[in-house]
């Protein structure tokens, strides 16, 4: 962390649907910037700049129409379901003094104790929400997950953060955990054994009408 | 025939909320509580009690269906089996807890089970 990257951006007059359909035909994406107690404003950016910021997470430098330079950080990115392409993004502006909330990614690093007793990891939180100021905003937050024992847990409160950053999400909650596989395959034999008589009895009731 | 709408794109259930990797259905349609079984067994066999699977849809629309060999009337039949509606963008399986390739097979086992068109998702290429 630490970069600013800058793009610009262009007010755009109008909102709704029809326009931001028509905005993206045009190799623009619809973008709001909102934050300060100002009024949210509806702003476009050009689609080449989207593989640099989705890359990006970290602050982001907007360079206005008007000659101004807007602090912020991207917030949300709503996309298509089934394209998967980027339909909105939203921007909130920033102090770099100012603490601001944020989620970032969590990544297990090391082999946990539990995995050599026959358990297996399961990470139950992939994103965290914090606390920072804009500049100490980490990329992700890698968590050690060596000490966890077999049917032991990791919580949000064992974390390791770094510095200047504290954790918004209820301490108590799980991240990580060690459990002893089910045991499934017995059942779904019998289960199996039970349809596959099932299809038969069908079968002969046919042959018989 | 009153069969209900199934316009439209998934709104919701549309993304990877449990595991690390997911099959998301492409087309419309009913997927019956058979077909669902049939695909959690496909995926479950193959992950070999490694890693977590969660079901997202449920069968929860009975469907009725006349005995063969009736003439029109009498009243409607009777429920014949309970179908999921699945919209594209649909996320029918969840898996956690095991590697991409043995998630890869499993899903693809999976999804030779579901009468439409699906694909293998992983978090990396979801979030944002």
């Amino acid at each position: 962390m630490g970069k600013v990257l800058n793009i610009s951006a262009s007010d755009r007059g109008q909102v709704g649907s029809a326009n931001s359909r028509r905005l993206r035909r045009v190799g623009q994406i619809p973008v709001v910037v909102y934050g300060h107690g100002k009024a949210a404003s509806p702003m476009s950016i050009a689609t080449s700049l989207l593989g640099q910021l989705l890359q990006h997470p970290g602050l982001v430098e907007m360079a206005c129409d008007d000659g101004s330079k807007r602090l912020t950080i991207l917030k949300a990115a709503q996309r298509h379901p089934i394209s998967n392409d980027i339909l909105h993004l939203d921007f909130q502006e920033v102090k770099m003094d100012e603490l601001i909330t944020s989620e970032v990614r969590l990544m297990a690093e090391g082999e946990a104790a539990g995995i050599r007793q026959g358990g297996q990891l399961e990470q139950v939180m992939f994103e965290l929400e914090i606390e920072c100021l804009p500049m100490d905003t980490p990329d992700m937050i890698r968590v050690d997950v060596s000490g966890i024992e077999l049917d032991g847990a990791l919580h949000v409160r064992d974390l390791v953060m770094p510095e200047g950053v504290t954790a918004v999400t209820d301490g108590g909650l799980v991240v990580f955990q060690v459990r002893t596989p089910k045991a499934e395959l017995p059942e779904e034999t019998e289960a199996e054994t039970e349809a596959e008589t099932e299809e038969e009895a069908s079968a002969e009731k046919k042959e018989e009408k | 025939m009153q069969r209900g709408a199934r316009a439209g794109t998934a709104t919701s259930n549309n993304k990877l909320d449990f595991g690390e990797y997911g099959l998301q259905v492409l087309d419309r349609g009913w997927l019956t509580a058979k077909q669902i079984e049939a695909a959690r067994v496909a995926a479950t066999r193959r992950m070999q009690r490694r890693g977590q699977l969660w079901i997202r849809v449920f069968p929860d629309k009975p469907v009725s269906k006349k005995p063969l060999e009736t003439r029109m009337g009498k009243g409607k039949g009777a429920p014949e089996e309970w179908v999921a509606v699945l919209r594209p963008g649909n996320m029918i399986i969840e898996i956690s807890g095991c590697t991409e390739t043995i998630a890869r097979e499993a899903l693809a086992l999976a999804s030779s089970k579901i009468p439409f068109r699906c694909r293998f998702l992983t978090r990396q290429n979801t979030v944002v």
